[in-house]
């Protein structure tokens, strides 16, 4: 009996223990514009600031093209292939997933950094 | 500030704001007081004592609702979260809305569910009442640092009352905002209690009489927190950019984890009810949610996720997140070290052989718990990567996905065997001979949905679309989804069966078996939604309709203004069964600070038996082409818009160079019926674009000029506004709300049918769990023979 449990201990340790290496090893990093593109790995988070008045919407190929800058002040273009998020001028920030690709980050997903369900990002005046 | 003629703060308000801030303090003396009492077993004015805090929370919750309809912006947090203009739910959804009103909420609702659960918890009060009062004070002292009647600052020595506040953000504002808090905060005061419970329990060392009264308890608790769950669920699903139903942000795991072991819990209460075993796992179990929860609100409110979330999250007081770590870790030392101790002394009479049922049902809770661990364990991962000193990373949802079908799917199999296995011994021969029809309605189903992805009731799937599986390899996902689907059928079909054969015979049952079915039909409809989701991308112009999902698409106007807030867009689908009508918000804001407008969507979500077509308008436009560049004598043909147009050189008004100078375009538009017309749009620095009409649709404008080759750039225009809008067709969505809501009833009818009844139950140092036990029939008595 005791061996029984000691085997499902092991089993379960080793389950939870192989769950956390897929996490770990395949989470995604948060990148700079730098690192960005240094990396070749595909779905790398960039994250930063839309420069105000660079975002255009081309609509015959339903993309969307903006410059961005991250903490470090470093900016790049970034496509991304799709009409903008709805809410983008709600944003405060963006995260746009992909990789770079020539000259600009091309990206297959972006993320608005939105106030939180239970917290707004605005202080008192 | 005189200049502004601001009045001042009234009094009374002034006053409320001292009775809210003294009412906080009133709950922390006098929870720490119910606390003392109960250690030193004056048990009765423990109770009175604990009530007085609730009450005194109960004031404070009052009082701060009383300030956000009342307009009392000089309060910080109501001028944070509260404006003039909000309608009524919304200044009442204020009160939760920020972090300081949302601990509010919560030492509300743990509050009056322990008070609610005092008197069933019968002879353990004292140790009960010890741990409630100590977390009702902590709460009470969160709230001190992080109070929610902190006043704005003062100017000139006074207080003065702004006219409105900055209100909730934009996509706050939806009804969900007033319904989903109260009902999670419900689920998460509820988790307290449960721990209590248990720490009582395992202080005092009876593990075997607190499982029948806390199960009642327990099943409230999974229903209320799993629709509250749901809920969020659903506020996602209608919010765009909050990644649909659930996308595994840390705020979801953060309920999502308890959830889970509440629902061990509940098993671990049946198998130890049913066979006298498993008293220290279902102990365990009971005090683990509230640590987990504890543990997901300080990772959600540290600051530790940083940018690894979509949500921000203003960081918490320094001294209110000493309280709540001080909580969590004080909470998990004292927890296990009553465990230990009750582990240690804890014999277990009950030697019987393990059951092929309790075999099942334990691999259940073993799966329900490791679901939740490994959700915690991916929440961590930007935690375990900030505390290793590496660059933060986060866990995406594909990743989640891929980790957790390891577990769901053996989890789903599970669930649908257990309620058919008997409790002694396993006739596998008479199990599948049971079993069979249910096998044989899984195919059904799978057939019906074979006809479904071709096209039958809904849209044919994209047919070569590909699923990735192992985050490496591509399989075709038409029959991928369908293999996920006939597990989820299977689950579904099973337990709804084994539910008709046990109402039968005996009710007793039918609570957790009409839970299961919901789970089951609620991931069900998720599998469908998410993965068999198409979406297309149009463009709503004035000249003609969009062509997508079957449908011509039509935009007809505004409903309202477009600064208006609850304004939409009208936009009319054709089809073959009819023109039908879909109204997605749109509205802007008034521009940030860059100048730029800001648009704020809303979809349509239009529902039908069989699928949500769901639309959003992205953004309003009036360009019909982009600037077109061309030198004198170019011709460009605008098939789209009928027409040709020739340019005929560039003519100048005024001095060039000066800010009057006027330039304008010489351009000849001809028709397709034959027609020609001359036309001049103008440029000037000082006067701006002049656009110059063409027809009822369209006109023409010169956006910039080429003094050197006397070049223009020409852009048509729509006379009335076109839309870019994104369109969903998401199949079966409506189970996911049937399945929930199914699951909430199974629930609540189970908390009903095990209620806590001293007088028909025995109680006491009685041995339970034997095979003669007052508990009603166990399942095996009606299982197949």
């Amino acid at each position: 009996m005791n061996i029984r449990v000691a085997g499902v201990a092991l089993l379960v340790a080793a389950g939870l223990g192989l769950a956390v290496m897929a996490f770990v090893c395949n989470a995604s990093p948060y990148v700079t514009v730098s690192q960005a593109r240094a990396s070749t790995r595909e779905g790398v988070h960039l994250a930063g600031d839309i420069i105000p008045g660079t975002l255009a919407t081309d609509r015959s190929t339903m993309q969307v093209r903006f410059q961005l800058r991250d903490e470090a002040g470093d900016t790049t273009w970034v496509r991304y292939e799709g009409l903008p998020p709805a809410n983008m001028g709600e944003a405060t920030k963006v995260v746009a997933i992909g990789k770079v690709e020539g000259d600009e980050f091309v990206c297959r997903k972006m993320l608005l950094k939105c106030p939180s369900k239970y917290e707004s990002t605005k202080s008192p005046a | 500030m005189h200049d502004l003629h601001l009045p001042l703060a009234p009094g009374w308000s002034l006053a409320l704001g001292g009775f809210g801030r003294g009412a906080v303090a009133v709950g922390l003396v006098a929870g720490l007081l119910a606390a003392v009492l109960a250690w030193r077993g004056r048990d009765r004015a423990a109770g009175w004592s604990f009530a007085v805090s609730v009450i005194a929370c109960a004031a404070a919750f009052v009082t701060l609702g009383v300030l956000f309809v009342q307009d009392q912006f000089h309060f910080r947090y109501v001028f944070s979260h509260g404006a003039a203009d909000h309608e009524l739910r919304y200044k009442i959804a204020g009160i939760w809305s920020g972090q300081e009103g949302s601990f509010l909420l919560w030492s509300l609702t743990s509050g009056l569910f322990a008070l609610a659960a005092l008197r069933a918890v019968g002879e353990l009060r004292r140790g009960y009442l010890v741990v409630v009062g100590l977390v009702q004070a902590a709460l009470c002292g969160i709230l001190a640092y992080e109070s929610p009647f902190a006043l704005m600052p003062l100017m000139e020595g006074k207080q003065f009352l702004p006219p409105t506040g900055q209100g909730l953000p934009p996509t706050l504002m939806n009804y969900w905002v007033t319904i989903h808090p109260p009902v999670i905060f419900l689920g998460f005061g509820s988790l307290g209690v449960l721990f209590a419970w248990s720490v009582a329990a395992l202080a005092s060392g009876r593990l075997e009489e607190w499982v029948r009264p806390v199960r009642p308890w327990a099943l409230v608790s999974l229903s209320v927190l799993g629709v509250g769950l749901c809920m969020g669920g659903f506020w996602a699903y209608e919010t765009l950019g909050w990644g649909g139903f659930w996308a595994w942000d840390p705020v979801e795991n953060a309920s999502l984890v308890p959830w889970c072991v509440v629902a061990a819990l509940v098993h671990g209460v049946y198998i130890q009810v049913s066979r006298g075993k498993g008293h220290l796992a279902t102990a365990y179990l009971g005090g683990l949610p509230f640590l987990l929860f504890g543990y997901g609100t300080f990772l959600t409110r540290s600051g530790f996720l940083g940018d690894t979330s979509v949500h921000s999250f203003a960081s918490m007081d320094r001294s209110a997140l000493w309280i709540l770590v001080g909580l969590v870790s004080v909470s998990a030392v004292v927890f296990h070290g009553f465990f230990v101790r009750a582990a240690r002394r804890w014999r277990a009479e009950n030697t019987q052989p393990t059951g092929p049922k309790e075999k099942l049902v334990g691999t259940g809770q073993l799966l329900l718990a490791c679901i939740g661990v490994v959700t915690a364990v991916g929440m961590s991962v930007p935690l375990i990567q900030t505390l290793s000193g590496q660059a933060a990373k986060v866990v995406e949802e594909r990743l989640y996905n891929t980790v957790l079908a390891f577990l769901f799917v053996p989890f789903l199999v599970v669930m649908t065997l257990a309620p058919w296995v008997p409790w002694r011994k396993l006739a596998w021969k008479d199990l599948m001979g049971k079993l069979a029809n249910v096998f044989a309605v899984t195919i059904g189903l799978v057939g019906v949905t074979l006809l479904f992805v071709k096209g039958w009731g809904g849209l044919a799937a994209v047919p070569d679309a590909k699923s990735t599986l192992l985050l490496r390899y591509e399989v075709p996902q038409v029959p991928f989804v369908i293999a996920l689907l006939a597990v989820c059928y299977f689950a579904v079909v099973g337990n709804a069966w084994r539910l008709i054969e046990v109402a039968i015979k005996t009710k007793t049952t039918v609570g957790g078996l009409l839970a299961h079915a919901g789970v089951a039909i609620a991931l069900t409809g998720l599998v469908f939604s998410r993965a068999l989701e198409q979406r297309q991308l149009i463009a709503l112009t004035p000249i003609a309709p969009a062509q997508a999902l079957g449908r011509q698409w039509v935009a007809k106007g505004p409903t309202k203004d477009f600064a208006d807030r609850n304004n939409a867009v009208r936009v009319e689908a054709v089809s073959h069964e009819g023109v039908e009508e879909f109204r997605p918000g749109f509205y802007y804001l008034s521009p940030g600070e860059d100048g730029q407008p800001r648009p704020v969507s809303w979809p349509a979500v239009n529902g039908r038996p069989f699928y949500d077509l769901y639309l959003v308008v992205v953004e309003m436009y009036f360009e019909a082409t982009d600037p077109t560049q061309m030198a004198v004598g170019d011709e460009r043909a605008l098939q789209s818009a009928g027409m040709l147009v020739k340019y005929n050189g560039l003519e100048v008004e005024g001095t060039p160079g000066t800010p009057g100078a006027v330039f304008g375009a010489k351009l000849t538009v001809s028709f397709l019926d034959g027609r020609r017309l001359d036309v001049k749009p103008t440029f000037g620095v000082a006067s701006g674009r002049k656009e110059v009409v063409v027809d009822e649709d369209f006109s023409v404008r010169l956006d910039r000029i080429d003094a050197a080759d006397r070049s223009a750039a020409i852009t048509l225009l729509f006379r009335r506004p076109a839309y870019a809008a994104e369109i969903f067709y998401k199949p079966m969505t409506i189970l996911v709300w049937w399945g929930i809501g199914i699951m909430g009833l199974g629930g609540l009818i189970a908390a009903y049918q095990r209620r806590f009844r001293p007088s028909s139950n025995v109680v006491g140092h009685v041995p339970i769990g034997t095979e003669n036990e007052t508990e009603p029939a166990p399942e095996s008595e009606v299982a197949p023979r």
